[in-house]
């Protein structure tokens, strides 16, 4: 696969990933490039024991937790903390403004209040519809804690967006 | 009411990666494949038939089966498997024959010593174990002595068979055995280590070559690679097995080929073996070889082995200071990280400047930082030496050391330069 077919067929749902994650255009960026270019060296490192896409998402999930780790060293306290970008933040930053151009996000908003944990089972589940089983592989944690998270996560959804309402489960 | 899954797709959708990003991507993504190459088999193998022939020569004066004696060349040597019978048993070119010639220096010292060594009067019979010494003089003259130590190891004695004459060696038993070479010695395996690591690096740092094949043959070849290198060094140290026959240094030599040999095989199944990331794998590589260094100043209490050992710490020191705080290389006027090719091209070549592969632009380098290097390795070569010379270290490991800290500074130093726009004036 060369470069080009890998940046079109998994860059945006990287990103999407990765954003969820850090919640930082500008770092999902580059979380986004790091993964890419990491499979793209490492190709032969792929076994084929699942699908290319879940790969990535694994990948870019813990990518994007050493980068929160990081973000969160012990160090940093010693100096200015960095500002978490927040939707309905007005923090001035090309990445921040490119990303919010198009968002209308109340739902992404709500889901983006959610703690991390939560975040990227709301993502896995109803936007790239894996089932919890797949999900518990890909975030390498039990079947039974990502139903509990799912479930405290919509219940925090519930309270948080009083107009939606959720699917039966799938 | 709306439904949760719906919106939420609906939204998530508008989150794309921006063009420019991808593009970006897409350039970087081009440099990486440019610089994924795996293309070195016949520079591997050329390297690999050089090292062993060095290894050859190494072993050459304690492993060499040797025919008949040639008349009028005086000439002294061991065997230490065969057993001397009362029919005169001569020892033959058998294939796996444990004859050894010594250096022929050491008939004059075979001379001298056996006068300085006393005779003893009360009878001893030499043990089951002994070494047959076959000494031939310029008139073709055979004289045979049997060498054996005593029950505890503490003395080594020669009975010369034509008189029954028993001396009691002159020398220390440790002396004894390195004389005869029963043992190696300590510099001897260091340089056996010494090959090892070298080989390893040499056939791993040129793996960088321009891409020309698919993506699918460079694993494939690299996998090969790895399974060559793995199995030259399995065969090296095959080679010594029968060879030095004693299998505690065998079985040393063995934990020390497989250590560097998974090593090898898993940092280039590894990832892409770039030159930089190699080179800061080789602080690995010393490490082993100073630990089995010490090891062995620990078996001999040799102070030499010691000096060299020293030396190997203080040498992964400084690669470990100097790599926690180094820097990438990158060009002044666009800032792109430069390779480790150009890098020491420019520390080492002829040209005066070299030119930047990504903008064009020339580069310079910055003396300063050559003159700090310059200085910090005189220094801690002057340290070494001195001190070598106060405690009355053999120059050969003097020697030795100073020759590998040349090796690794022409290695690493392309790796902490500094490159200027222009070629500032030395002060």
């Amino acid at each position: 696969m060369t470069m080009e077919e890998l940046i079109e067929a998994y860059a945006d749902y990287c990103y999407r990933v990765a954003f969820i994650y850090v919640k930082d255009c500008g770092a999902a960026e580059e979380i986004v490039q790091d993964v890419l270019l990491a499979h793209y060296r490492n190709e032969h490192a792929f076994e084929q024991r699942a699908s290319l896409k879940t790969y990535l998402a694994k990948i870019t999930v813990h990518k994007s937790q050493d980068y929160l780790r990081k973000k969160k060293g012990k160090w940093r306290i010693f100096f200015t903390k960095e500002k978490e970008v927040d939707i309905g933040d007005s923090t001035i930053n090309p990445a921040n403004l490119y990303g919010r151009k198009e968002r209308n996000g109340e739902v992404v908003d709500a889901v983006l209040q959610l703690d991390e944990k939560y975040r990227a089972i709301i993502l896995f589940h109803y936007f790239e519809e894996y089932t919890l089983a797949e999900i518990s592989e890909i975030l390498s944690i039990p079947l039974n804690t990502v139903k509990t998270r799912h479930q405290r996560a919509k219940q925090q959804l519930k309270q948080s967006l009083k107009e939606v309402y959720f699917d039966e489960e799938f | 009411m709306k439904n949760f899954k719906q919106s939420f797709q609906r939204e998530m959708n508008q989150y794309k990666m921006s063009e420019q990003a991808k593009e970006r991507m897409i350039q970087k993504g081009k440099k990486e494949r440019r610089k994924v190459i795996y293309k070195p088999l016949l520079l591997t193998a050329c390297m690999m038939v050089v090292f062993a022939g060095i290894l050859l020569m190494i072993f050459q004066q304690q492993t060499t089966r040797v025919g008949q004696a040639e008349d009028g060349i005086q000439s002294i040597r061991i065997d230490t498997e065969a057993r001397y019978e009362e029919d005169g048993t001569t020892l033959t070119n058998r294939w796996f024959s444990s004859e050894r010639e010594l250096s022929s220096s050491k008939f004059e010292a075979f001379q001298k010593k056996l006068k300085a060594s006393p005779v003893i009067k009360k009878e001893i019979e030499p043990p089951s174990l002994y070494y047959v010494v076959e000494v031939t003089k310029e008139n073709n003259e055979v004289e045979t002595f049997l060498l054996f130590s005593n029950d505890e190891d503490t003395q080594y004695y020669v009975k010369e068979l034509d008189t029954d004459k028993i001396y009691k060696w002159a020398d220390s038993v440790e002396e004894t055995e390195l004389f005869f070479k029963l043992k190696p010695s300590v510099m001897e395996i260091a340089l056996i280590a010494f090959i090892f690591c070298m080989t390893t690096l040499f056939s791993t740092l040129f793996i960088e070559k321009e891409k020309k094949e698919s993506y699918e043959y460079q694993n494939k070849v690299k996998n090969i690679f790895g399974k060559i290198i793995l199995f030259l060094n399995l065969l090296l140290a095959g080679y010594i097995y029968l060879k030095t026959q004693n299998i505690f240094y065998c079985v040393l030599i063995g934990i020390f080929v497989s250590i560097i040999g998974t090593f090898n095989k898993n940092h280039i199944r590894m990832s892409r073996p770039n030159a930089m990331k190699l080179l800061e794998g080789t602080k690995d590589i010393l490490g082993y070889t100073y630990a089995f260094t010490i090891f062995i100043f620990i078996l001999y209490r040799n102070q030499n082995a010691l000096y060299v050992g020293i030396a190997f710490i203080v040498l992964s020191f400084i690669l470990w200071l100097v790599m926690k705080n180094r820097e990438e290389v990158t060009c002044p006027h666009c800032d792109e990280v430069l390779d480790y090719r150009t890098a020491w091209k420019l520390q080492w070549g002829m040209k005066k400047y070299q030119t930047c592969e990504y903008c064009a632009q020339p580069i310079y380098l910055n003396k300063r930082r050559i003159d700090l290097q310059s200085f910090l390795l005189s220094l801690v070569l002057g340290a070494l030496s001195i001190g070598a010379n106060l405690y009355g270290i053999h120059i050969a490991y003097i020697i030795g050391v100073i020759i590998v800290y040349m090796i690794y500074f022409i290695l690493f130093s392309p790796l902490f330069i500094r490159v200027d726009k222009e070629d500032k004036p030395l002060w």
